[in-house]
């Protein structure tokens, strides 16, 4: 799992427009860069926060994937797939 | 005696979306934040050190410093997203900066510096709602939310090295201290709300945070706020550790300085000052 990419990309949504309009506009490409396996863009791209957070990527990094329209997520759908992640199986909180 | 000194802490949270609630009408936040202003107003600082949490903004996974203070001229914000307001330049007092930076080195704190930073609501909203005169501003960031956080102790130390700090500061100085952040809540993480991306996860700690603070028993302050307790008290709740911080440079003049909560039940937060008598 690449956590820190994962956690990089969503950082740079923020802090480079470029990157973030890239992202909106074509998502595998802007994906292109980071070092992440098939599993962890197609999360990506489907907005499974649930999945990514179990694997460890920040939930103040994840959020910006909501912020920024990023997979179809808006904050209810976030807030519904992250939720779901704490019962879900080898779940582990974040940072820990 | 020394001729610098600390006239006032205060500690007020920095939800990104105050501004523009308040711009919007609501009375009920505006007149808490007057209260802390009309605090700061009143003892005339001619310094502000803003105990911030930088939240992965400036600051990201590839360097992420436990304690940082901001000692150059560049410093501007918000750097992200708070509604209704823009980036633009803080005043600086480099001088000052530096003299404080120094101090806490040299007593053992190694703190990142910082000659040019980006600050992020955790600074802003505070100084939106606060610094109307636009008093020059010191910012020490702590890390508040990637495990390992710095300690509850060792944080009240630091901030117990920085009021020393103020005290060997050439000039008559009068410095306000002011911590950012809330006490309970959750963003982003598993335990957040239906239908959107935060909760308070554990009001009755915020309450007790704010007991703790009324009383001025620190002491238990320091011995509950454990890993354990700030994880569970939600994925942002390390932001206690910058009203430690404060009370820990407020606290030798702790005789002094009279504390004001306002906390409502079930709320993440507290507004509070402490104010000489």
């Amino acid at each position: 799992m690449s956590v820190y990419a994962i956690n990089k990309f969503c950082h740079r949504l923020t802090l480079d427009p470029a990157h973030c309009a890239g992202a909106q506009d074509d998502l595998p490409v802007a994906l292109g860069p980071y070092d992440l396996t098939r599993a962890e863009k197609q999360a990506i791209a489907d907005g499974d926060v649930g999945f990514l957070h179990r694997h460890g990527a920040h939930p103040l990094l994840l959020v910006r994937l909501y912020q920024r329209s990023i997979g179809g997520l808006t904050e209810a759908l976030y807030s519904e797939r992250i939720r779901r992640s704490a019962t879900t199986e080898g779940g582990r909180p974040w940072g820990s | 005696m020394p001729t610098s000194h600390i006239v006032c802490g205060v500690g007020v949270p920095h939800v990104p979306v105050f501004p523009k609630l308040v711009a919007e009408g609501d009375h009920d936040v505006r007149s808490r934040y007057e209260a802390v202003r009309a605090v700061l107003e009143r003892t005339e600082p001619d310094l502000l050190v803003v105990i911030a949490n930088d939240h992965l903004n400036a600051f990201f996974l590839d360097r992420l410093p436990t304690f940082s203070i901001g000692i150059g001229e560049l410093m501007s914000g918000p750097m992200d997203d708070v509604p209704g307001l823009t980036a633009a330049p803080l005043p600086t007092d480099t001088g000052a900066a530096r003299a404080l930076a120094e101090f806490l080195v040299r007593d053992d704190y190694d703190l990142v510096l910082c000659q040019e930073i980006d600050v992020d609501h955790s600074v802003i909203v505070p100084l939106h709602f606060l610094n109307h005169k636009g008093v020059p501003v010191v910012v020490v960031n702590i890390n508040a939310y990637v495990a390992p956080l710095p300690s509850a102790q060792r944080c009240h130390e630091l901030g117990r090295s920085l009021g020393t700090a103020v005290e060997a500061l050439a000039g008559d100085r009068r410095v306000a201290v002011v911590a950012s952040g809330s006490f309970s809540q959750e963003v982003g993480g598993p335990r957040v709300d239906a239908g959107r991306a935060w909760s308070v996860p554990r009001p009755d700690w915020a309450g007790r945070i704010a007991e703790l603070l009324t009383r001025g028993d620190i002491e238990s302050l320091l011995a509950e706020s454990t890993p354990g307790m700030l994880r569970d008290a939600g994925t942002v709740a390390g932001e206690v550790l910058s009203w430690i911080t404060m009370i820990g440079a407020a606290g030798p003049a702790g005789a002094n300085l009279s504390p004001r909560l306002d906390h409502r039940s079930g709320e993440a937060f507290a507004f509070g000052t402490w104010e000489e008598r």
